[in-house]
């Protein structure tokens, strides 16, 4: 027990409530600029695949090994493993194996990883085109692409189930192989 | 859809949870953030790009576990994050830490009450980030123990140790730059 500790109990018990719900501004309203929103949409698609990218980055560094590090680890799919690395994009571009002996290098926990491949996985196998959300406001000065996603039939290629399943089966091999490494306790060179 | 099945629509289609999310809360949000920039003396593109990181944090599995370990609001924790990024870029962009707080705060004092140190407490609090604030609440507002937290949080009992220490730690350097004393004299 530190006096820093006693201090933080005596003040909560005297009466630190709740801080988190914001009281400020509680009927500031601005509409989302289609451009805004796009942007945000299209930076969701890769957005679980760079937090990997990041995780495994970050595990990496805390065991000394940085992205060239982690990259020659990975043999003939460093390229592979490289571009994930920097960029993101569709963890089944790597071998489900190369992926686990990554994973199991950087020694993330199951629970660290394991949302976040199936929501990656899931995120590009899901189909290019957004769903079923709303345009929002106005199409006019979009890009083209920005554009046809806006006015697209939003449901035509997207399968949540048949996503699910493409990523719950990569998954499962993943977790196979890292199971298989954990418990032999190898490691990579 | 309530905040909660949102919440799990994310981890079976990010994206289009995230749209979700701009369709239900964009508008508040976006709202609250550029008002707190123009306080601020910001940009109104500062606003627009936390608009976009805080949303995008719906797509961390951690951060879905603290929104509901918070009751499950997503305004809420999306507001809270972003005006404290906000700040954060004030104080990044002049340099200086809490400079406001040192001069207004009532509770320069070195020797505080518990009402006072309750105060000091509660506003610093908004200083730290979102996750330093929900863990010191856990630990010492819910009393919860380093184990219940990780439960809470969905994290090992090791991370939510070293997270209790880390937000500890930054809340005592905001005390200090603050000039209060919490060694001598204080509860």
């Amino acid at each position: 027990m530190t006096d820093f500790d006693d201090f933080l109990r005596s003040a909560f018990a005297a009466g630190v409530g709740d801080t988190s719900v914001p009281t400020e501004d509680e009927d500031a309203q601005l509409p989302v600029p289609a451009h805004l929103a796009a942007r945000v949409s299209r930076r969701a698609t890769n957005h679980s695949s760079r937090l990997l990218a990041a995780l495994i980055q970050r595990g990496g560094e805390q065991r000394g090994l940085d992205v060239e590090g982690l990259v020659r680890n990975s043999g003939p799919h460093r390229d592979r493993v490289a571009s994930f690395l920097r960029r993101g994009g569709d963890p089944r571009a790597i071998p489900s194996s190369v992926l686990a002996r990554l994973l199991y290098d950087v020694r993330l926990r199951e629970t660290a990883w394991r949302g976040l491949l199936t929501q990656a996985v899931i995120s590009h196998a899901i189909g290019s085109t957004p769903s079923a959300a709303p345009v929002w406001g106005r199409t006019t000065g979009l890009t083209s692409s920005e554009r046809l996603h806006a006015l697209h039939d939003r449901d035509l290629d997207r399968d949540v189930d048949v996503a699910e399943e493409r990523a719950t089966r990569f998954v499962e091999e993943v977790v196979r192989s890292w199971t298989t490494l954990r418990d032999s306790g190898t490691t990579s060179g | 859809m309530s905040d909660r099945a949102l919440l799990e629509g994310i981890a079976l289609d990010p994206q289009a949870g995230v749209e979700s999310a701009i369709a239900s809360y964009g508008t508040s949000l976006l709202g609250r953030l550029t008002k707190k920039a123009q306080r601020l003396g910001l940009a109104p593109e500062d606003a627009e790009e936390i608009f976009q990181d805080a949303l995008l944090r719906l797509i961390q599995p951690t951060v879905r576990a603290e929104i509901l370990a918070r009751g499950g609001e997503i305004l809420p924790y999306l507001t809270r994050w972003g005006y404290w990024r906000l700040s954060d870029l004030r104080r990044k962009a002049q340099g200086k830490v809490a400079e406001e707080h040192a001069r207004t705060d009532p509770t320069d004092s070195t020797t505080l009450d518990p009402s006072e140190a309750a105060l000091a407490v509660e506003r610093l609090l908004h200083e730290l980030s979102p996750r330093d604030e929900l863990v010191l609440r856990l630990r010492y507002h819910d009393h919860l123990t380093n184990e219940e937290v990780a439960v809470q949080l969905a994290i090992s009992p090791g991370a939510a140790k070293k997270a209790a220490h880390d937000a500890r730690r930054r809340l005592k350097d905001l005390l200090i730059e603050c000039g209060i004393n919490f060694k001598e004299g204080s509860p």
